[in-house]
């Protein structure tokens, strides 16, 4: 594999598992890393987080990753945790709030 | 008469057959079935869906018995589920709602009588279980989209905008009322006698007007279910892939102890062989075609649903991708075709904005969702990015 | 209070008259002060200067000025506020109602009062229990004390329907007779640590509160407020202010914060009330909703409002007090109930203020206007919704009811117990006797084999319960209850579906904050400060949570209430159930569930020499119900109630008795605290009641033997008494002394300095 694509997977795999355990830690989440999917529905369905848990996961990620998720921002960020990934990856590319 | 019947009495479509079932394949365009699922309301008619009431006083013992899936619910809630057998194939992509001691199963991917075949050759010799096919006698009819809810409100209920996710209620008797949908929108199943449907969806009809509403076919909710990455059993579903490939796991549990539980532990001891991941190209994905990683020789995975963006540009599908690519938000994979190299990046689903989740029904009403400020609908990145 | 006597000599009394009131609010120090304000349309929503808001973005409530804060401290110096506020408008309420016409112990307060102090736990136990600490029965002691009240005086806990839910248990008490008067109040303040929790939930309004209105969001207040209630037939009070005519309660076994989005729950707590109250919906002429602010609250409860009150009767005005006292927490309840009293003896319907534009599914007419309008009417409705779902109606009219008929008495049995403690689920029995060698009677030193496993309850004895009490969302207390009850209803036999789901409620016992979840709530706020606080921890804090989780685990939707009086909580629970089930006959069964957990600091009380008290954690739950139909063999029947102050155990018991011979008793069962203060009341009791010798076969205490834990020992007394009454006691205790194999009439026996003393008649079947 060349060395380029290996550290972008590397690096988004970095996100998505630091994620799991985060989600894992946060919302005493009774799963393994690798049985929770990383497109799965966070909310009304997949995981079945609700909406008291939107807050600690904001806080969570703030906390894990300095990333602040703005309220506009969160419906579309907040749906998997691929997609909160994607935030996190975009707002370290750039050293800001996403 | 079925509701299929009547549908097809007022004009002619197209039809398609699904698990030996015919159900309408498109109405008119498909650009703008889709449009209306993601944009106001769509009709459609859900004759491919099976519907089994299981009853009995073992019936929620037996079913918990067969489920992979913790079924912990109070009535009138509803879990999405799949049934695997003992060689770990999916029989079904199920809804099971609790009503009072029974459940009803709603189900895709199997015919009704299959279905009650297969469940029929489960129930011990001890247990109490009766078993009714509901098809016969019951038609489903399906609301999508941001307003859906405001014209069912018109229909039934106001209340109806209490009605939870994954809930049902019995506006009457014979009648019953599903907030469950597999587009990302606002959806409402109807669960009706026959007649009483018929009548219902040329009510739908009359009263969708001010909705824009339109009729929307198979294909078109098949291919919104691909752009909100729902588990689709027919195309995903086809192949023998473990949860954990298909990213069903949530639909699942390992801890249960279940008819076939040894077989589901087997299937997730087994060293992952690919994962499905959402794709996204400027050029035509089609079923089946190889995807490549930048550098690499040989194929590193295959589509498996696909279709031409209708929401954005370019295609989209899924893909089941080794386990070392399988990785969303990256671009450097491309596909194939002898003389032609088309670039291809992994994407996070669902590939839309759903609208609904900017549709307060406290709030807003489909005649002021001109003041209603929506994100893009798209939400695949439009620009490469270049990983350092 | 015996069934066979029917309609007995003391006959059942309907609609209590409210005879005194008292408030102290931003709105007003007194009745007085407060009716001006609200006549006037006063709001008293302002931006909060208390404390800093910038990392909020809320910035808005209902606090009192710098003035009347120090007016209140001056007059009770060193006493925390809300518990000033209380006392202030219990001695307004005392003197309107002249209570020196009753004797102090025929007096009872009960209190509705929800978590307001945080401090840490391990302050607490340093501090000793000077401080209110984390037990809110403490706090009520106190307001007790200041108002020279000496009869039962019990904490009523259920978050934001508190006072309302209190409103309910005082109507049972006078309907029994265990009081004269009884003073119901609610106090709420607005510690930033509750300000910070409601805006983690995304619960605050960045405006002042505009119910039924735009934008969203409520404004937290505070308060406090009494009402005193007594016997029409008393002694004459020097004025009657009104009636509680009827009330209603209920359960939405929906979620730990939001309401049932259908509102079914609210819909069934009015009609019961309506149905108690002998009122038909169209006599009623406004309703006071809870009314937050909330677009989740303000839709399901006008949903369930609209349900209670029928189609027919959507244009009563309804509106929201919230709109200009904020949301007082445990005060809510009573100051909305005060408000509603006001307005209809002024002639008026309150206001719902801060109206921009109409929101979709709101009540027709919410009366938005500056200040009250003119309306003439007799009866009316305020309702509260709370945290876990529990949801109170009371009916409130101007005229007294005609006579109705008092009900015949119901026949109550134990139907089911169920307990978990650290030696395992339903190991009562063997925990007791084996610490007694195989006897029942002794000094009972707790071993390896009583003690179990240590003082915690296991995870392993709960997992073969019910899977769901892995559930995420649960932290200890909750899952202990859920295994508790889940025990008691199988052992009941009593199969809950749609039919029977509205029938079966729950009243719950509890002694101190959760442990855990505080400890978390905590940890939160030092992690992440305020802003930070983690919203779940936040939800788990309030007392009703657990009982929230068991009903949605158990999916129930009957009465409910939750009796936080801490040591022999348990006991007043049951007698507390027994009180629902037998004023309301569509109720088929109650349960009642004592939970505690380990963790909480408590201060160390001086012991009986020669007992080492162990603390444990764990829950004890019975369930009742009506006889008819229930296993014959084998159960017990409660053949009486008694509940008094704290000095008048002996009351308690005859009352219990009913009058039974003391001499046809043939034990006493109890779960004492073991310190010296109860003991000697609890002697002293016994001595009065059976003289030195006691009972026949004794008296059982299973303290030293099981461990002690607040709220449950006196729920583990009393289940232990239905299992012996059961035949379940082994062979081999059964044979052993006392000459009494079973004990075919049992008093349970609860003492409290605290709070109150209970007694409850078990006869064998």
């Amino acid at each position: 594999m060349k060395e380029e694509i290996r550290k972008a997977i590397e690096r988004r795999e970095a996100v998505v598992n630091r994620l799991k355990s985060t989600f894992i830690d946060n919302l005493h989440l009774t799963l393994e890393p690798n049985e929770i999917d990383p497109d799965a529905a966070l909310f009304g369905t997949g995981l079945e987080l609700d909406s008291i848990d939107a807050v600690d996961i904001a806080i969570a990620i703030q906390t894990a990753f300095g990333v602040k998720l703005r309220s506009i921002a969160s419906k579309a960020s907040l749906r998997t945790l691929n997609t909160i990934a994607d935030l996190i990856l975009e707002a370290q590319r750039h050293h800001g709030s996403a | 008469m079925a509701l299929l019947d009547h549908v097809l009495k007022r004009q002619h479509i197209d039809t398609i057959c699904i698990d030996g079932i015919r159900t309408p394949a498109a109405f008119g365009s498909i650009e703008q079935e889709v449009a209306a699922i993601r944009g106001s309301v769509a009709l459609s008619a859900m004759t491919h869906v099976c519907m089994t009431a299981v009853e009995g006083r073992d019936a929620l013992t037996f079913v918990d018995r067969i489920c992979p899936r913790f079924l912990h619910m109070n009535p009138n809630r509803m879990k999405q589920t799949v049934f695997i057998d003992e060689e770990g194939r999916y029989v079904a992509d199920a809804y099971v709602c609790r009503s009072g001691d029974s459940y009803l199963l709603l189900c895709r991917g199997v015919s009704g009588d299959a279905f009650v075949q297969w469940l029929s050759a489960l129930i011990a010799e001890s247990e109490d279980v009766s078993l009714r096919s509901l098809n016969e006698t019951y038609s489903l009819i399906a609301l999508n989209g941001p307003f859906s809810w405001e014209l069912m409100a018109d229909i039934y209920d106001p209340e109806i905008i209490g009605l939870p996710y994954l809930s049902f209620y019995r506006p009457s008797e014979e009648v019953l009322v599903f907030r469950a949908g597999e587009t990302g929108e606002y959806g409402y199943l109807v669960a009706a006698p026959h007649s009483e449907a018929a009548a219902r969806w040329e009510q739908m009809l009359a009263e969708g007007e001010r909705y824009d509403l339109v009729c929307a076919g198979h294909r078109a909710v098949e291919y919104c279910m691909l752009e909100n990455n729902f588990f689709n059993i027919h195309k995903e579903g086809a192949f023998e892939a473990t949860p954990a490939e298909l990213q069903i796991q949530w639909r699942v549990s390992y801890r249960k102890s279940f008819l076939f539980a040894d077989r589901l532990k087997a299937m997730r001891a087994k060293p992952p062989k690919a994962r499905i991941t959402a794709v996204h190209s400027a050029q035509p994905l089609y079923e089946s075609q190889h995807l490549f990683c930048d550098g690499e020789e040989g194929p590193i995975g295959t589509v498996v649903n696909a279709h031409r963006f209708l929401s954005g540009p370019g295609h989209i599908g899924l893909a089941m991708i080794d386990p070392p690519y399988a990785v969303s938000g990256c671009d450097f994979y491309h596909t194939n075709d002898g003389s032609c190299e088309g670039a291809v990046s992994t994407v996070s689903p669902p590939f839309v904005n759903n609208r609904s989740l900017y549709v307060d029904p406290q709030v807003h009403s489909f005649c002021d969702r001109d003041g209603i400020v929506f994100p893009p609908l798209c939400t695949v990145p439009m620009e490469a990015r270049k990983e350092a | 209070m015996s069934p066979e006597a029917g309609i007995t000599s003391a006959a059942r009394v309907r609609a209590p008259a409210i005879t005194g009131r008292g408030i102290f609010c931003p709105l007003g120090n007194n009745i007085r002060e407060f009716t001006q304000s609200l006549m006037t349309g006063r709001d008293a929503v302002g931006l909060i200067r208390r404390f800093c808001t910038a990392e909020f973005g809320d910035r808005y409530g209902a606090l009192m000025g710098e003035a009347q804060m120090d007016a209140l401290d001056k007059r009770y110096p060193g006493l925390e506020r809300r518990i000033a506020m209380a006392v202030a408008s219990g001695e307004e309420a005392r003197a309107d109602a002249a209570l020196d016409r009753y004797d102090a112990h025929r007096i009872a307060l009960v209190f509705g009062i929800c978590v307001g102090n945080f401090r840490d736990d391990a302050h607490d136990g340093a501090r000793g229990e000077a401080q209110h600490g984390n037990r809110l029965q403490d706090s009520v002691h106190e307001i007790a004390r200041r108002l020279s009240i000496e009869g039962p005086a019990l904490a009523v806990s259920t978050a934001c329907s508190s006072s309302a839910h209190a409103l309910g248990l005082a109507q049972c008490i006078l309907e029994n007779g265990f009081a004269d008067a009884v003073m119901v109040g609610g106090t709420g303040d607005m510690p930033v640590e509750m300000f910070a929790g409601f805006h983690a939930l995304g619960a605050m309004g960045t405006a002042p509160c505009a119910p039924y209105s735009m934008p969203a969001g409520l404004n937290l207040g505070e308060g406090a407020g009494c009402l005193v209630l007594e016997r029409p037939d008393g002694q004459s009070p020097p004025h009657v202010h009104g009636f509680l005519l009827g009330y209603g309660s209920s359960l939405d076994a929906y979620n730990a914060t939001a309401p049932d989005p259908r509102g079914m729950g609210v819909a069934l707590a009015i009609k019961r009330a309506l149905r108690d109250a002998g009122i038909a919906a169209r006599d009623i002429g406004y309703v006071n909703s809870h009314g937050t602010g909330t677009v989740e609250n303000d839709k399901s409860e006008w949903l369930g409002i609209r349900k209670g009150l029928g189609d027919d009767n959507v244009s009563i005005p309804v509106s929201s007090s919230k709109s200009f006292i904020g949301h007082t927490g445990a005060a809510a309840g009573i100051l909305e109930a005060i408000i509603t009293l006001v307005a209809m003896e002024e002639g008026v319907v309150p206001p719902t203020l801060h109206y921009t534009r109409p929101r979709r599914l709101a009540p027709p007419d919410p009366v938005f206007s500056p200040a009250p309008r003119p309306a003439s009417y007799r009866n009316a409705i305020s309702c509260n919704s709370a945290f876990g779902g529990a949801n109170a109606a009371i009916v409130l009219g101007t005229n007294a009811p005609r006579n109705g008929v008092a009900a015949r008495r119901r026949e109550l049995c134990v139907l089911g117990t169920g307990t978990i403690t650290p030696a395992g689920p339903d190991r009562l029995i063997e925990t007791w006797t084996s610490a007694n060698g195989n006897c029942l009677a002794g000094t009972g030193r707790p071993n390896a084999q009583s003690a179990g496993r240590g003082l915690r309850v296991s995870e392993n004895d709960l997992s073969g319960i019910k899977n769901a009490v892995y559930d995420r969302s649960l932290d200890p207390v909750a899952k202990f209850s859920i295994a508790a009850s889940v025990l008691a209803l199988r052992d009941s036999g009593i199969g809950v579906d749609e039919r029977t789901s509205t029938g079966i409620g729950i009243v719950g016992a509890v002694s101190r904050v959760p442990a855990s979840s505080i400890r978390e709530f905590g940890d939160s706020i030092k992690q992440r400060g305020l802003a930070g606080v983690s919203s779940r921890a936040f939800s788990r804090i309030v007392m009703n949570a657990a009982l929230g989780s068991v009903a949605r685990h158990l999916c129930v939707h009957g009465p409910c209430s939750n009796i936080a009086s801490g040591d022999g909580a348990g006991l007043t629970a049951v007698a507390s159930a027994a009180m629902m089930l037998d004023r309301d006959r569509d109720t088929s069964a109650m349960l009642a569930l004592a939970m505690d957990e380990l963790g909480g600091a408590s201060a160390h009380k001086q012991g009986t020499p020669g007992h080492t008290r162990i603390e444990i954690e764990g829950a004890g739950c019975v369930v009742i119900g009506a006889a008819a139909g229930a296993n014959p063999a084998g159960t017990s029947r409660i053949g009486g109630i008694g509940l008094a102050g704290p000095g008048c155990a002996a009351e308690a018991v005859r009352a219990a008795l009913d009058g039974l011979a003391p001499a046809q008793i043939d034990a006493v069962f109890c779960g004492l605290d073991g310190t010296n203060e109860t003991r000697a009341i609890f002697d002293e009791a016994v001595a009065g009641v059976w003289g030195r010798a006691g009972p026949a076969a004794g008296v059982f205490d299973c303290t030293p033997a099981v461990g002690y834990a607040e709220a449950s020992s006196s729920m583990f007394a009393f289940i232990l008494a239905c299992l012996a009454q059961a035949g379940r006691l082994p062979e081999s205790v059964q044979a052993c002394g006392h000459g009494v194999a079973m004990f075919p009439n049992i008093v349970v026996l609860s003492v409290s300095p605290g709070s109150a003393t209970c007694a409850i008649l078990l006869n064998r079947r």
